[in-house]
């Protein structure tokens, strides 16, 4: 059945298939009179040339100008904000993604020219990125970058895991940092879907914190990724009753930490991310 | 992988088939690894392996301008697999303004044995820990948005995500822990149909989801001499057979709304609601059989069962406004509110039977039942309401200011068998927070200098980590001088504390990075970092004997980078060394070497070499050192 579904789909889509639009290049057709080599080679083959029909001008100012002088230097690409009011002409109808002009980003004068390059080789690795996606971002980001080198991460830039796997470099402030994942509790669930339950017992953490609470996503140098070298510390730093009135019960005194039994206590509470079948989150 | 080949099949065929233009880049390869030392260590930090390599599959194809036909433009994308843990496929594909289609396959290998998690017998030598997987996670999403003439589109989606191989686990039984194979095979799949509308002013969409998870989990027993190696009150606990199957369904139908309307030129309303109604399924089994103790009956048996049949309800919703405003060419004004729900309502009924008990002293013969039906509940709501003030009314500054006040209150209702936070949890725990960001920016030509400060000033703790206050300072600098070097820093700092007695929490870190690139020539490009890292906590609690102790954690960090790209004529070369140094807690050494040179054979076809060393130094456990040293070759095709 989702065989056939796959298959339907291009054939449903061809019923909606329209003329085409060459006016993107006949706009820069005086343009190309020049400078074929770089619509042959490159811009041809961009979602800006076919789809979107963007020409030359759409995005060079001083047009007439460089016509009379070719020099190079008159026909210059609308930056910062001009620049990112170019980009936005189109890609502000994306509802989801692109909110540039509010964002952290824009805040902080990040603009559209500082991450892409609209001549670049649109082959790999990332279309119309202006580097390497975990490049562009650590270039500003180096705190980030410490953390990339730790030992366990998500080992970025291998071709699955990006920065903008969990990170939405269009999206708003606080939380629209991160992709919205339709629904989900946390970012982290939308990969990890084991861990999002909903259980009948659920560690408590995952109601009142988050999994960075536990976690450091961007790597650590203790194994799982957490933020303790050791799995008994990270546990009883909430595990204890002093002062009394928050949430975290005290471990009882058979668990004896001189043993090495005890002392990492997933061991026996292998479900600590919440259970359905265990209280104590042993199962 | 058989279903991305039929739809690219059936594009092909629907896309005249290449018969336009078509632009290919591939790169593929073989590597070998050469490993010493830990190889679980390796394979749980990167696990590259021998085989082939896909380094990269690149096509472009772009339909005609005078014919134009069923595909517009079609690019595909492939890296990884083979020798990789990791692989992706992506395809991207749309018609001529009708139509827009994007398909995404990505494959991860995970792998976990590291030599110090769960492991009571490490100080005999034994290693890996009992909790060890190798499991695949591979996961597609496509959707297909048909844009319609009119102002609106309907858009299709699907996505899966499947988690399955085997693993060891430990199970506690009694007074011992055994240690379990297991076979994990876990989908969760969601098909959604929405419909996007496109007004002037207004911008609308729909979505309708409904997830499913299909989780089922065996587990059998690997070795039935337990973690206590001396007998309990006399008797040798020992676990002979034990299977257990674990079956867990959920379904969550998801409803999202998102809405942008220009209520004026200034003035800009941007709301989105997003709603889920979970609702799982447990449903499992297991038996056993061998001489066991269990403190709870206070009885020796010989073996058993136990079944779990539970369900869980969980509808949750949340919801966002937002209105965006230009006061001025120069000023901005924002104000947001978002409030947040989640409910649980869970029941377990747990029935587990001991065969042929006997009490600890020896008496009341017989099988004994205990039945635990337990109903827990919990409810979460939070608002967050925030204000943010910007201006670029200073040449070449920005300057923004944003206060945000959040509140959650979470109530827990626990039923007395629900012994994971016992000792009268139960109740509502509340806690707000403030938070104030000043934040500065300064840009000119390539320069660009910013600059922010967060405070955090929470009224009271609900877990013994959350902090009270907190502060946070960042500098970013990056610029670029003569168009030849490029330098780029970052500075910052964040401490936070909460000074209630009993727990005295204090955190600080800092961090900081400095890179540099040069342009040396139009040949020839080197770059250099530095980066450190340090973290300090301290928290007092008290351990399961009531004895108070601190909790302290720290991590001393450096990191260096060096590296060169080289080109001449047809050769290119390009090597690197990063070091990363931690004393601190966890005290290692991870140091990494990579060279890459490649020659064009002819003006399409490119031939590389490549080696990359890596080696992994752990002071307090050399257990866990190894050293991979990778070495590759490959051809790059590009016509």
């Amino acid at each position: 059945m989702k065989t056939i579904l796959f298959l339907l789909i291009p054939a449903v889509s061809w019923a909606y298939a329209q003329e085409a639009a060459v006016d993107s290049v006949e706009a820069s057709a005086e343009c190309l009179d020049c400078h074929e080599e770089v619509y042959e080679d490159v811009l041809k083959y961009t979602p800006h040339r076919h789809s979107k029909k963007v020409a030359c001008v759409d995005c060079h100012v001083n047009p007439a100008e460089h016509l009379e002088d070719a020099d190079v230097g008159n026909i210059s690409l609308a930056v910062g904000k001009e620049g990112m009011a170019a980009c936005l002409k189109c890609h502000e109808s994306d509802i989801h993604e692109i909110r540039p002009k509010k964002n952290q980003h824009a805040s902080a004068d990040v603009f559209c020219e500082d991450c892409h390059a609209m001549h670049r080789d649109p082959n790999p690795p990332e279309p119309l990125l202006a580097s390497v996606q975990k490049k562009l971002c650590t270039d500003c980001h180096t705190d980030i970058a410490n953390l990339l080198r730790k030992p366990f991460n998500h080992n970025l830039g291998h071709g699955t895991m990006q920065c903008s796997s969990c990170h939405n470099p269009h999206g708003g402030k606080g939380n629209k940092r991160y992709l919205d994942h339709r629904g989900e509790e946390a970012t982290c669930v939308s990969c990890h879907t084991e861990k999002k339950g909903p259980f009948v017992f659920e560690h408590v953490t995952g109601v009142t914190g988050s999994c960075g609470s536990c976690h450091e996503a961007h790597g650590s140098s203790n194994p799982k990724q957490l933020t303790r070298a050791h799995v008994s510390q990270l546990c009883l730093e909430c595990h204890s009753t002093s002062p009394s009135g928050l949430l975290g019960s005290q471990p009882s005194s058979s668990h004896n930490l001189r043993s090495p039994r005890f002392r990492e206590c997933t061991t026996c509470h292998t479900a600590i991310h919440g259970s359905s079948r265990s209280p104590l989150l042993l199962k | 992988m058989k279903r991305i080949a039929l739809f690219c099949a059936a594009l092909l065929i629907g896309g005249q088939a290449f018969t336009q233009d078509t632009k290919i880049w591939a790169e593929i390869g073989f590597q070998t690894v050469d490993l010493t030392g830990n190889e679980d260590m390796y394979n749980t930090q990167l696990r590259a392996d021998d085989g082939m390599l896909l380094r990269n599959l690149s096509l472009i194809h772009i339909g005609s301008e005078e014919e134009p036909g069923f595909l517009d433009r079609l690019q595909i994308t492939a890296h990884g697999f083979g020798g990789n843990p990791h692989g992706n496929f992506s395809l991207k594909a749309n018609g001529v303004g009708s139509w827009r289609f994007r398909l995404d396959y990505r494959r991860f290998e995970q792998f976990s044995a590291l030599p110090g998690l769960a492991n009571p017998f490490l100080e005999d030598g034994i290693i890996p820990g009992q909790h060890t997987y190798d499991r695949t996670r591979q996961m597609l999403d496509a959707e297909l948005k048909l844009l319609t003439d009119g102002k609106w589109r309907p858009v299709i989606g699907y996505r899966w995500n499947n988690y399955d191989g085997p693993g060891r686990t430990t199970y506690r039984l009694g007074v011992d822990e055994f240690l379990l194979d297991s076979d994990l095979d876990e989908t969760d799949s969601e098909f959604r149909l929405g419909l996007e509308f496109h007004g002037d002013t207004v911008q609308a969409e729909i979505m309708q989801g409904w997830r499913s998870f299909d989780g089922t989990e065996n587990n059998r027993l690997l070795d039935g001499q337990g973690n206590n190696t001396a007998p309990y009150l006399g008797e040798d606990i020992v676990l002979d057979d034990f299977n257990a199957v674990r079956n867990t369904d959920a379904d969550t139908p998801t409803t999202t709304a998102v809405l942008r309307a220009g209520l004026t030129d200034k003035v800009e309303l941007l709301a989105n609601f997003i709603h889920a109604d979970a609702e799982l399924e447990a449903d499992d089994s297991e038996t056993y059989s061998g001489r066991l103790a269990d403190y709870i009956v206070r009885r020796f048996f010989n073996g058993g069962s136990q079944s779990t049949r539970a369900r869980t309800e969980a509808p949750s919703w949340r919801g966002n406004l937002r209105v965006e405003a230009d006061l001025s060419a120069d000023f901005e004004l924002s104000f947001g509110f978002t409030r947040h729900h989640r409910e649980l309502d869970g029941n377990a009924l747990l029935t587990t039977l001991y065969l042929d008990s006997v009490t600890f002293g020896g008496g009341n013969p017989g099988d004994v039942e205990r039945l635990i039906d337990a109903d827990t509940h919990m409810e979460k709501e939070g608002d967050e309401i925030s204000v943010q003030l910007s201006t670029s009314a200073v040449q070449n500054f920005t300057f923004w200011i944003q206060a945000v006040q959040a509140n959650e209150e979470t109530t827990l209702d626990q039923d007395i068998a629900q012994m994971s936070t016992d000792g009268g949890h139960e109740g509502t725990y509340e806690r707000e927070n403030e938070r104030l960001v000043l934040g500065a920016a300064w840009r000119k030509d390539d320069t660009r200098i910013s600059l922010e400060y967060f405070s955090d000033d929470a009224d009271r703790a609900v877990v013994r980590t959350d902090y009270l206050e907190r502060t946070t300072t960042r500098l970013r600098i990056r610029s670029r001088l003569m168009e030849k070097l490029t330098v780029s820093g970052n500075a910052s700092r964040r401490d936070s504390e909460n000074d209630t007695s009993g727990i005295m929490l204090e955190t600080d870190s800092f961090d900081m990075g400095l890179d540099l690139a040069l342009a040396v020539s139009e040949n020839l490009s080197i770059y250099a970092g530095y980066g450190v890292f340090d973290f300090e906590s301290n928290l007092l609690y008290r351990d399961p004997y009531f004895q108070p102790q601190t909790s302290f954690h720290k991590e001393d960090g450096d990191s260096q980078d060096l590296g060169f790209f080289w080109t001449v004529k047809k050769f290119e070369l390009n090597a690197g060394y990063t070091a990363y140094d931690n004393e601190g807690a966890v005290d290692y050494e991870l140091n990494r070497w990579h060279a890459r040179a490649s020659i064009a054979i002819t003006d399409n076809l490119r031939g590389a070499v490549e080696a990359a060393f890596r080696e992994y130094l752990e002071t307090n456990l050399p257990e866990a050192d190894y050293e991979a040293d990778r070495y590759s070759f490959s051809l790059s095709w590009k016509p």
